[in-house]
């Protein structure tokens, strides 16, 4: 909402504050200055000067070379203008100027023909869209002074973000009145002189309100004789100054009326309404009206319209028709248009559900549907009947044609000062509550009622569609008393009981441990598209946005899997010779499970690993992880979160290479997956070169898998007996089984199993490998004895040899 | 010979420390060696005149013997001493010529990793809640309409809606999105915290939002933390002083300013600016010269919340709070772009 500090000023006569002052208080209010545009601002560089001289420019017939003074120094300017003569005050652009319409002035030669600067029409001014020819200003202009001040071009434009509860406060009428709140200066009077001739308006219109829920008042006025033109100047220039662009006297007279009081007002041409006649009611289904702004809608049953005798004329609150527009255009009419000026107040629901399901949003609908003042229907109405006949001449026909329907009756609101003390933390007394709020437009009520005791009861104006309750009356009160002066203050400690599970957050644990393994945590947006979900869950359970950003974002991610790899590739990209990569992202996964209320939200953390080992340095080769790096990093999070009778398993998964696609799990639950990247899977991402490694675990699982806090045990009196064994096996015997073979066999004494060594090639039998185990043995209560020991060990190779068909090598 | 008289150990003496004197300086132990067995040796002069201490007088004999012997061990000490000096000399030496270059890197596996911006700033500002007494309760991102509008008292089709451009999503089997949506702030955590655990309550939420917008300094999801104390007696006045006390812990004791705004779930509404953390008020390109950076939307619990939630508004009062992270992260980082924030590029994370 653009706001003009003149506008303002003529409001509230007494209002004489600096503009920084006047925007601190509005901010101060909760009318938030976002903007401020001081006008001539974009004038700055333009001066009055006067034309000296005007001769034929020697190489060009249509441009003419004008001497211009400032008073104090002559200069030569090319100018095509053909009004341009000798004695004029005119608008010079000097050198250097940057003019509205973005043109800079620079020394330059036109026709061969120096030109220091330029004489300025109002469109290059950006004072109207004229380009007649140049700006003439009064003889009296004051030479060499800025065109703003010679113009009285000087008015402060604030930008205001009003929140959606303020619809009264959508125009200068309503600022001025939070305005005079504050500063206790009396509340802006609009003064309507209006004169009424001829028969009444009853005789030549007529209005009918077939929809009372959603029109609680129709009022409209009937002026004839009008001749459509310009505004005045000064209505065009506030008009352009707040952002719109006038269009004739009747529009602009509306739309000033907007902006003063906020009301939203249309003008029919009388005799393009059948019947003469006005009828508020719901459309046809099917019905179809052409817009002001030539689009053509298709109405339902539930859209209000404002109809002729036979069809739509409006969109009720939203935008006039096309055909009953008021355009001056005199085919085969009289030279003058005879007008129905409309009033009304419209359901804000209802406007905004018609504004939406168009697509539709005017200056209109954004008052209407945020609430406009029922009271100011009659006032709107006068002050723009009264316009039009000042500026367009006519006749203003006596009275207002006026239907009602109904209007909500609203409830008075209690207040009591203990409660705004309580809420706000400050002493406040009824004395200063009153005085605040009937300076905001309440009345008292003297009212009888029990509940709340004590209160004092206060009826809201008309234009305060948002005031309802105590809590909005103490806001009020809050306003206006300013929350700088609060002193902040600290609750007592006790009431809320603690909530939160003892555990550590296990994304903070998580994040930890991966840090200290030399990973980078990412975050991702959490949409993306169809392509890249694919595989990663069945499309039948994925999340769909219904009005996605783009393809991109078409669909919950399922994974965190993709948007690693999507980095992945866009590191690859950045640094191509190395594509080493450690990143890890902690973050929620969405899926449809079995209830159809809300989709499955799941924590997971996911990471990529690829690249070189270690850093590249002079200490370490490049070599490149493999996937029992990986697991190393998978045992790294087991130990810190103590995951309860873990294990891995193979388990299938799309996006993993067969080879080595595994589930970790903790009993009978699998808490996530982990392997080389498929080479498929790399490919659609447009992974090369070195392998990827990927986890996605379940981080929820992960975290209900921790095991119990770690208990102290003795430790050890007596020192252990080691003892390594070294065989052949079949080269598809994994650890799992060698590992189950020898503690199928071993007595309890055995503390430590480590599978030391692995290798396949030379001095090993085709399809065995070599295996190599360091077993470590203690008893708690005595030193074993080398016989205790060799029968153990003679006890585990019997056991290899008859389960695994294991082969003892030599040494 | 005259036997080891006084004068002759004298003798002895200033011409063994004399020949240890100059050795000292010599490499090697040979010369100690052979200085050793001239004199102190089997065949050396003081073990002669200890042999020769026989031949004396008896009267005289003890007192001989007795000088002898303790000039014998006096000497062999002195000789002991350059012996140990110049052997721990040697070893030293040794020891200085296997001198390493530490202007090379260490060796390590990897560099740490970093911690993502917004994430270290959401677990920072936890942890100043949770000193406070703050529990973390969490929310679905795809959320219900009911709790993200309707009991935060949005009315259906109310402009306010406007505020929060809102991604729909499809139901389970295609269904109508009207009712379901990603959640457009964290602010539903409230109402869901409020009817599991009522009155009196203190949860803090972070989370991920997310709205239908996208620029330089919006990214269609985002951070909020959100914050909620409900209690017999709440009032604004605690709401600043516990976001003062939030403020001095995240960036030093600083100037709170609250402005009246509007947020359909609270009543009264609140806008919290803190002093600008770059120019500490005097005004700078950060805070558009104004001294006041905009962090915070605040208010007191509106009593249709309340209401909607089981929660007796004439009992209770309360404040609410929500904080955008990703714009503290982009002013402590002096991050220009938001969306670097969510791209994943490894050079960005490494380098905060």
């Amino acid at each position: 909402m653009l706001v003009s500090v003149d506008w303002l000023r003529s409001l509230l006569p007494g209002l004489d504050a600096p503009v920084e002052v006047i925007s601190a208080r509005l901010t101060g209010l909760g009318l938030e200055v976002e903007g401020e545009n001081r006008l001539a601002d974009a004038l700055r560089g333009v001066v009055v000067a006067e034309v000296v001289r005007v001769e034929p420019h020697p190489k060009a017939d249509k441009l003419r070379l004008a001497t211009v003074s400032d008073g104090a120094r002559e200069q030569t300017v090319v100018c095509g203008a053909p009004n341009v003569e000798e004695g004029q005050r005119v608008a010079l652009a000097t050198l250097g100027t940057t003019l509205p319409n973005g043109m800079t002035m620079e020394p330059r030669k036109i026709r061969g023909v120096a030109s220091e600067g330029m004489l300025c029409a109002e469109d290059e001014l950006g004072l109207s869209e004229d380009h007649e020819g140049i700006l003439v200003l009064s003889p009296t202009a004051p030479l060499g002074r800025p065109l703003s001040e010679a113009i009285g071009y000087e008015d402060v434009v604030l930008e205001l973000g009003i929140t959606p509860n303020r619809p009264d406060a959508l125009s200068h009428l309503g600022v001025a009145r939070d305005l005079a709140a504050l500063e206790g200066l009396a509340s802006p009077e609009i003064e309507i002189s209006l004169r009424e001739e001829g028969g009444p308006a009853t005789d030549l219109a007529s209005v009918h309100i077939d929809d009372p829920e959603r029109c609680s008042k129709y009022a409209a006025r009937v002026i004839t004789g009008v001749t459509i033109g310009p505004s005045p100047r000064w209505v065009q220039d506030r008009l352009r100054a707040l952002g719109q662009r006038p269009i004739s006297n009747v529009v602009d007279a509306t739309n000033l009326v907007l902006l003063e009081q906020g009301h939203p007002l249309h003008a029919f041409d009388l005799d393009a309404l059948g019947g003469h006649e006005i009828r508020v009611r719901r459309a046809a289904e099917g019905e179809k009206i052409r817009l002001l702004d030539g689009t053509e809608k298709q109405l339902v049953g539930e859209d209000l319209v404002i109809a002729d005798a036979e069809v739509p004329v409006a969109l009720a609150g939203i935008m006039g028709g096309f055909e009953s527009e008021v355009t001056g255009e005199t085919e085969g009419r009289s030279a003058t248009t005879r007008v129905l000026l409309e009033s009304a107040w419209f359901d804000p629901t209802s406007v905004r559900k018609t504004a939406k399901r168009h697509g539709m949003h005017t200056e209109a609908s954004h008052r209407f549907e945020r609430g406009a003042d029922p009271g100011r229907v009659e006032i709107a109405l006068d002050r723009c009947a009264a316009f039009i006949a000042e500026w367009a001449g006519g006749t203003v026909h006596p009275g207002q044609v006026v239907a009602e329907g109904e209007m909500r009756a609203r409830d008075p609101i209690p207040f009591r000062a203990e409660r705004a003390s309580m809420l706000l933390g400050r002493k406040v007394t009824l004395a200063e509550a009153k005085d605040g709020l009937t300076r905001l437009g309440l009345k008292t009520l003297k009212l009888k009622r029990k509940q709340p005791a004590g209160a004092t009861w206060f009826e809201a104006p008309s234009w305060r569609p948002d005031l309802g309750i105590e809590a909005d009356l103490i806001e009020e009160v809050g306003r206006l008393g300013g929350y700088d002066g609060l002193e902040g203050a600290l609750p007592a400690a006790a009431g809320a009981p603690w909530t939160h599970p003892p555990e550590r957050d296990p994304e903070a644990e998580a994040r930890d441990v991966l840090v200290g393994m030399g990973f980078l945590e990412t975050i991702s947006l959490a949409f993306t598209s169809a392509a890249r979900a694919e595989g990663f869950e069945e499309a039948s359970r994925w999340v769909r946005i219904a009005n996605p950003l783009g393809e991109e974002s078409r669909v919950m991610r399922p994974s965190l899997v993709p948007a690693l790899l999507q980095s992945a590739r866009h590191n690859q990209d950045q640094l191509p010779s190395i594509a080493d990569l450690r990143m890890f992202e902690l973050g929620r996964t969405f899926a449809w499970g079995d209830d159809d209320t809300l989709p499955v939200e799941v924590n997971r953390l996911a990471l990529v690993l690829r690249g070189r080992r270690s850093v590249r340095s002079w200490a370490s080769d490049d070599t490149l992880v493999d996937v029992y790096d990986l697991k190393g990093v998978l045992e790294g999070l087991q130990d810190v979160f103590r995951v309860r009778d873990v294990y891995h398993r193979r388990a299938e998964r799309t996006w993993l290479h067969p080879r080595s696609s595994t589930a970790v799990a903790s009993g009978e639950q699998e808490l996530g997956y982990y392997g080389e990247l498929h080479p498929d899977v790399a490919d659609r991402f447009g992974l090369e070169g070195a392998p990827v490694f990927v986890v996605e675990i379940d981080l929820d699982r992960w975290a209900a898998a921790r095991g119990p806090e770690p208990r102290h045990r003795a430790l050890p009196k007596l020192p252990p007996a080691q003892r390594d064994l070294s065989f052949f096996v079949d080269t598809e015997i994994e650890a799992a089984a060698v590992e189950a073979s020898i503690r199928s066999a071993a007595p309890p004494e055995l503390e430590g199993l480590r599978i030391f060594d692995v290798y396949e090639g030379k001095g090993v039998p085709a399809g065995k490998k070599s295996l190599a185990v360091e077993l470590t043995f203690r008893a708690a209560d005595r030193t074993l004895a080398d016989g205790d020991v060799e029968s153990s060990q003679a006890a585990i190779v019997e056991a290899l040899r008859r389960d695994l068909r294991a082969e003892l090598r030599d040494g | 010979m005259a036997g080891p008289t006084p004068e002759v150990l004298s003798d002895v003496e200033a011409r063994f420390r004399a020949a240890l004197g100059e050795a000292t300086s010599s490499e090697g132990v040979d010369d100690l060696i052979a200085l050793r067995s001239s004199f102190l040796g089997p065949k050396g002069e003081l073990t002669l005149l200890l042999r020769s201490v026989g031949k004396l007088p008896p009267e005289d004999r003890r007192d001989a013997g007795a000088n002898t012997n303790k000039l014998k061990q006096a000497l062999g000490t002195a000789l002991d001493e350059v012996l140990e000096a110049r052997e721990r000399a040697a070893k030293e030496e040794e020891l200085r010529r296997s001198r390493q270059d530490l202007t090379l890197p260490g060796r390590r596996a990897m560099p740490f990793g970093r911690v993502h911006p917004v994430n270290r700033l959401v677990e920072e500002i936890s942890d100043i809640f949770a000193r406070m007494g703050f529990s973390v309760a969490r929310g679905p991102e795809v959320e219900l309409d009911l709790f993200n509008f309707e009991k935060l008292n949005f009315p259906d089709d109310h402009p306010a809606r406007d505020m929060q451009d809102t991604f729909f999503v499809h139901g389970k089997d295609e269904g109508a999105p009207t009712d379901r949506l990603l959640r457009t702030h964290t602010s539903p955590v409230q109402i869901r915290a409020m009817e599991a655990h009522g009155a009196p309550i203190r949860v803090i939420s972070p989370g991920r939002v997310y709205r239908f917008d996208a620029d330089a300094t919006h990214s269609p999801m985002f951070h909020q933390i959100e914050g909620l104390w409900v209690d017999e007696g709440i009032s604004l006045a605690h709401l600043k002083g516990v976001l003062e006390s939030f403020v001095a812990a995240l960036f030093g004791q600083r100037p709170l300013r609250l402005r009246p705004s509007f947020f359909p779930f609270v009543e009264p509404g609140i806008e919290v600016d803190i002093q600008c953390v770059f120019c500490d008020g005097d005004g700078c390109r950060v805070c558009k010269q104004t001294g006041w950076m905009e962090v915070l939307g605040a208010g007191m619990v509106h009593p249709n919340v309340f209401t909607a939630c089981g929660v007796d508004p004439e009992k209770y009062t309360g404040f609410a709070f929500g904080l955008g992270v990703d714009r503290l992260a982009m002013l402590r980082y002096a991050i220009d772009d938001i969306a670097h924030l969510y791209r994943g590029d490894a050079r960005f994370l490494g380098q905060l």
